[in-house]
């Protein structure tokens, strides 16, 4: 059975990154941004930007229960569920991603390029990713360490529990970043959370630029006002915010750069550094073997 | 002269050409006739199609790669046109699910995604999205000596009573080692899936009964639990979107039948909301607060 052949255009827009890295910051800046109230955006609701490993949308649009099916099969279909749900919207589709880039078959890639206007792939100094993931995951950051380095590392893949969204395969912090940012079948634009911390407005609009909706200055810093780390973190401290894990106490934490400093020893410093080291010079985060961050 | 084997299920007689044994034996003559054989390869005039399925009025197809693919017309045939030599548990896995979703739907019937326990003289489906515990809260109530009526799709007739399933509730391995049942002998679902079938003759009620309550199950980010009585177009939406495959409904052009059915039983029950912490899964609290807040 084959997908009816209306024409495929490319709508969605992937906002992929790593955990802890600005990719929900962000989803909350593009919801105010593209909302006509004069009021903050609620963070309890970013429909605009719906999760790509959601259980709910592939059983719906699939017409099977993923729980009665593999993870490999759950991912040959994928593809076709972002297709058809590319096929039915005439709007804009914002997703938000953690998995990797990678072949599903040998045929398809997990998102499809025929579909895909492009990817905003968030990334972030992985010794601060490591401090914030394991606050998040309400683990010790020692433990954390062996996840940043696994290259097997993944979400939702135990196969004897329905867990609530689909398997999502990261691969260790290097691989994830490497395998959105090589891909050459969908146009990319990185954005380092420091810029978008030290050089928000420039950052912001960048992205902006690059997904391709008409905005003004005024727009961009009105949504940047509505989405500041004040106002996010009052409204968890409010109301929660239902994508926090159960066992950590806030999502919305400090969001600093170089918070690492404060908990991480040289050890542990060091086994970050010694795994990741291309991929933090590429992007700035090295220089020689000292952090810049 | 084909082999056939009758039998009774969601208040509907069954005939069928190859064995199903998960259903209950029965005689008479059939409402629904499930047969092997060819099937469409494309349907005329697609009102709805997903992935893996196509809907038009009064047909569905469905395919399962390398398991089945399963046609279902009228509210009264479904062929099943499988890959493999026989027809083993994983062809019926999906008949009995989204194929017979399909055909209580063509049957103006309204299917709910999740299970039914017997309090009193009444039924309670417990709904709500996949991973949120309707199985396994179905399946601890069964553990303490409650009937069940069906497990994962219970159907509400036109009398607006829950009609019975068949006597089987699909329960994943950690929740399976938290409960006290027969662990040997239990079946996975799938050879890659460790979801096992488990049976449940003693503790299963095999008459209608009237609907009572629909408990819709939330999950939140922290401690304790809660409910709220939905009323209003609150009540109205939380049942459409836990109707089984609800996006089936357009395709099979049964928006009317299902807004009637709905209409009609929606005052003669209650809907809840009731939200439990993500983890731990406390079947045992979440079961108290249940009887004690609900089922009083």
């Amino acid at each position: 059975m084959s997908i009816a052949k209306k024409e495929q255009i490319k709508n969605i827009i992937w906002l992929a990154s790593y955990p802890k890295s600005g990719n929900t910051w962000f989803r909350v800046f593009l919801t105010n941004l593209l909302s006509d109230s004069d009021v903050p955006s609620n963070i309890n609701d970013l429909t605009e930007t719906s999760i790509s490993s959601s259980r709910k949308i592939f059983d719906e649009y699939t017409g099977l229960s993923s729980s009665d099916l593999t993870f490999e099969e759950i991912d040959r279909m994928r593809p076709d569920v972002y297709r058809m749900q590319s096929l039915e919207s005439e709007e804009l589709l914002f997703k938000k991603v953690h998995d990797k880039f990678y072949y599903v078959d040998d045929n398809q890639v997990l998102f499809p390029d025929e579909i895909s206007k492009g990817v905003i792939y968030f990334i972030r100094n992985p010794l601060d990713v490591l401090v914030s993931f394991a606050y998040h995951s309400a683990r010790p950051t020692e433990k954390m360490i062996s996840v940043l380095n696994n290259p097997e590392y993944a979400f939702c893949d135990k196969n004897d529990k329905l867990q609530n969204q689909l398997r999502q395969i990261l691969g260790s912090w290097s691989d994830h970043v490497k395998s959105w940012t090589k891909q050459t079948m969908i146009p990319v634009h990185i954005i380092r959370y420091e810029d978008m911390v030290n050089n928000t407005f420039e950052s912001f609009s960048k992205a902006v630029k690059f997904i391709g909706i008409e905005k003004t200055e005024a727009q961009i810093k009105d949504a940047i006002g509505k989405s500041d780390f004040s106002v996010l973190s009052a409204q968890e401290k409010e109301d929660g915010f239902k994508e926090k894990m159960i066992k950590s106490k806030s999502f919305f934490r400090k969001g600093k750069i170089g918070d690492w400093q404060n908990h991480l020893d040289e050890k542990m410093k060091n086994e970050i550094i010694t795994n990741h080291k291309d991929v933090m010079m590429k992007y700035g985060y090295l220089d020689d073997h000292n952090p810049v961050f | 002269m084909v082999e056939a084997f009758t039998y009774k299920a969601f208040g509907l007689i069954i005939k069928s050409e190859f064995e199903i044994p998960e259903l209950l034996v029965f005689e008479g003559s059939p409402d629904v006739e499930i047969k092997l054989g060819e099937v469409p390869k494309q349907l005329k005039d697609i009102t709805k199609q997903g992935v893996k399925y196509q809907a038009a009025k009064n047909e569905f197809l469905l395919e399962v790669d390398h398991i089945a693919k399963y046609y279902v017309n009228n509210g009264r045939q479904i062929i099943v046109d499988t890959v493999k030599t026989t027809v083993d548990k994983e062809v019926r896995l999906f008949l009995l699910g989204s194929a017979f979703g399909a055909l209580f739907l063509q049957r103006g019937l309204l299917p709910v995604h999740g299970s039914t326990i017997k309090f009193g003289d009444s039924a309670t489906i417990f709904t709500g999205l996949s991973g949120v515990g309707k199985s396994s809260i179905a399946a601890y109530f069964v553990s303490r000596g409650y009937n069940a009526l069906a497990d994962d799709i219970s159907v509400v007739n036109h009398n607006l009573k829950v009609v019975p399933g068949f006597p089987n509730i699909k329960i994943w391995n950690d929740v399976l080692q938290k409960l006290d049942f027969n662990k040997e002998s239990l079946a996975e679902i799938r050879p890659n899936v460790k979801k096992f079938q488990v049976p449940i003759n003693d503790n299963y009620f095999n008459e209608p009964l009237p609907l009572k309550n629909i408990i819709i199950i939330n999950t939140k980010n922290s401690p304790g639990f809660e409910h709220e009585e939905l009323t209003g177009i609150k009540k109205f939406n939380a049942i459409k979107n836990n109707t089984y495959r609800y996006r089936f409904v357009q395709g099979l052009e049964k928006q009317l039948d299902h807004f009637q059915i709905l209409n009609k039983l929606l005052p003669e029950i209650k809907v809840y909301r009731v939200t439990r912490p993500q983890s731990p899964l406390l079947l045992n609290e979440f079961a108290d607060f249940i009887l004690n807040n609900i089922i009083t």
